[in-house]
């Protein structure tokens, strides 16, 4: 650590206090922030729009040490067991849609994803906000220091990123059905 | 005492709360500056990057006046920061 931990969480405890005075309004989306403890909070957040039921499809861990001349770390985290999940165990890509090309109003829309992971053990989101992206060696142009104050790195802006890109799209389980061929069907056996 | 024009509602910025009288005929996207400015946001704020959610995280129209949503005073809206671009 290189930040006093009293100011670190100082700051903290703000952001959370800030997060549950709109609680209500937070899990109507489908967010749960349960346990924040400093430098750890622990939300999971639920896939709202899921059919026949709401979904659980990840829970985030996030650390606040250092905060906030480091941003957060964000880890997707078994919302069960807390273990964090490897690449190959989140089965989407945390799309978004990216303006057309060259700022024009309309044209050809390409979709950037999110989630992304070097080695599967160490999935990150690529996002400014978050430590794992910062401290990647391919973003060492874009320094945390351009986004601190601006809103991206807080409790209530990683919470609302990872609803609205990781779980409010999905619309209910995928099923993949696989047939197998076991015999022919015959007609009946002539006489 | 307020005009009839005007009506006093409450934006909530990265979890901040920030009271804010608006003229019932002006954009929502027109309280979007001066909300952030009074919320303590860092920097020259990307309009682009903001949006409006109502409580259960509806997008609210930013070029809509503020009147022809129907707000009750007091009414709460959350100003969202977009993702920014990643690369």
């Amino acid at each position: 650590m290189f930040v006093d931990p009293a100011v670190s969480r100082a700051k903290f405890e703000r952001e959370v206090a800030d997060f549950r005075r709109f609680a209500d309004a937070y899990q109507q989306r489908g967010i749960f922030l349960i346990d924040a403890s400093f430098p750890k909070a622990f939300a999971i957040i639920l896939a709202i729009h899921a059919k026949p039921a709401p979904m659980l499809p990840f829970g985030v861990l996030l650390d606040f040490s250092d905060y906030d001349v480091a941003p957060p770390s964000v880890q997707l985290v078994s919302p069960l067991t807390r273990a964090k999940l490897k690449r190959s165990e989140i089965p989407y890509d945390f799309l978004r849609l990216l303006p057309p090309a060259g700022g024009a109003p309309t044209g050809p829309q390409s979709a950037q994803p999110l989630l992304q992971a070097f080695v599967d053990e160490r999935p990150f989101i690529c996002l400014q906000g978050i430590r794992e992206y910062h401290e990647s060696p391919a973003h060492s142009g874009d320094s945390w220091f351009l986004h601190r104050g601006t809103g991206a790195g807080t409790l209530t802006f990683l919470l609302d990123v990872l609803s609205r890109y990781g779980a409010a799209p999905i619309l209910g389980p995928g099923i993949n059905v696989r047939f197998n061929i076991n015999g022919v069907a015959v007609s009946a056996i002539p006489s | 005492m307020a005009s009839s024009n005007q009506i006093q509602l409450q934006f909530v910025v990265n979890g901040n709360p920030v009271m804010v009288e608006a003229n019932i005929h002006e954009p929502l996207g027109a309280l979007l500056v001066p909300t952030l400015k009074m919320a303590g946001v860092a920097g020259n704020p990307e309009p682009d990057r903001w949006i409006f959610k109502d409580q259960s995280g509806n997008v609210l129209d930013k070029n809509k006046k503020v009147g022809d949503f129907g707000f009750a005073a007091g009414a709460t809206i959350f100003l969202s920061l977009e993702a920014g671009i990643a690369g």
